[in-house]
């Protein structure tokens, strides 16, 4: 049964903003995407390199006639510091090639506290 | 040059010079495959005698194809838990790491029960496993300063 962590207080993660905490000896990172808290582990799959410290960004896209491209404002990719892989943070996947997926949690609200579970 | 680390997130002089040697050591990684170590750092261990929460690291690291779990562990290379984990027994408390927006690049809070007690510098080591940059030493008469005084 994961337990339940602490990770910050809500009125420290306005929309946009992230929090971390070692959780067991990982680091688990918890992301504010316009209201929502979503939290993954702050290891690239590729190379284990600080996934979670990137920047955040919207993405690229193809509209519906094969034609033109479209462009997702939602800044909810971040990007690996280390060599730029780009992982959604609210599945974890990554946006490029979805047989990589790095560690997701429950995150609750609790009183004005944010958690983790793990 | 001699390895200099610090504590009371002034890691910063420890960060610096080691920089370069560093991101030489982050660029070299970036042909490997996804989860590719040329080391395995439990060929020869024991993985039952490992303290619970290892393994399960251990694990989720091997489900998501990460490379190997290595735990956090301070800069002269103590193991972290090894330093804390008597402390949390000792004075019964939780002590943690944690950081918001504002301050993660540099450094984090050490917490002791959900609340921040000191600053401490941070980084990824290349091998995969974070290295908090003050010496075990420096860490538990913070804590025990902490504590003492609270």
């Amino acid at each position: 049964m994961a337990e339940r962590h602490k990770v910050a207080a809500e009125s420290e993660l306005e929309p946009g903003d992230r929090a971390f905490v070692q959780i067991d000896g990982i680091e688990v990172a918890v992301f504010n995407v316009e209201g929502e808290y979503h939290a993954m582990a702050n290891y690239c799959v590729h190379q284990g390199g600080p996934l979670c410290e990137g920047n955040l960004t919207g993405r690229y896209g193809m509209a519906d006639d094969g034609w033109s491209w479209t462009y997702d404002v939602t800044e909810k990719n971040v990007v690996c510091p280390w060599h730029g892989w780009k992982f959604d943070v609210t599945t974890g996947e990554n946006i490029d090639d979805d047989r990589y997926v790095t560690p997701t949690y429950e995150v609750e609200v609790d009183d004005g506290e944010v958690f983790v579970r793990r | 040059m001699t390895a200099r680390s610090s504590s009371g997130g002034r890691g910063h002089t420890f960060a610096v010079w080691h920089g370069n040697l560093t991101m030489d050591s982050i660029e070299a990684l970036r042909s490997r495959s996804p989860g590719d170590d040329p080391e395995d750092p439990y060929a020869d261990v024991d993985l039952s005698a490992l303290p619970a929460w290892w393994r399960q690291a251990i694990e989720e690291f091997e489900a998501h194809d990460l490379r190997p779990y290595r735990p956090p562990r301070f800069a002269d290379g103590t193991l972290a838990h090894e330093v804390i984990a008597p402390l949390e027994a000792e004075f019964e408390v939780e002590i943690d790491f944690a950081s918001v927006e504002t301050d993660f690049r540099e450094a984090w809070s050490v917490r002791v029960d959900g609340q921040p007690i000191a600053a401490v510098g941070r980084r990824r080591s290349p091998e995969g496993y974070t290295v908090y940059e003050t010496d075990p030493e420096d860490f538990e008469v913070q804590v025990r300063t902490a504590l003492d005084d609270g």
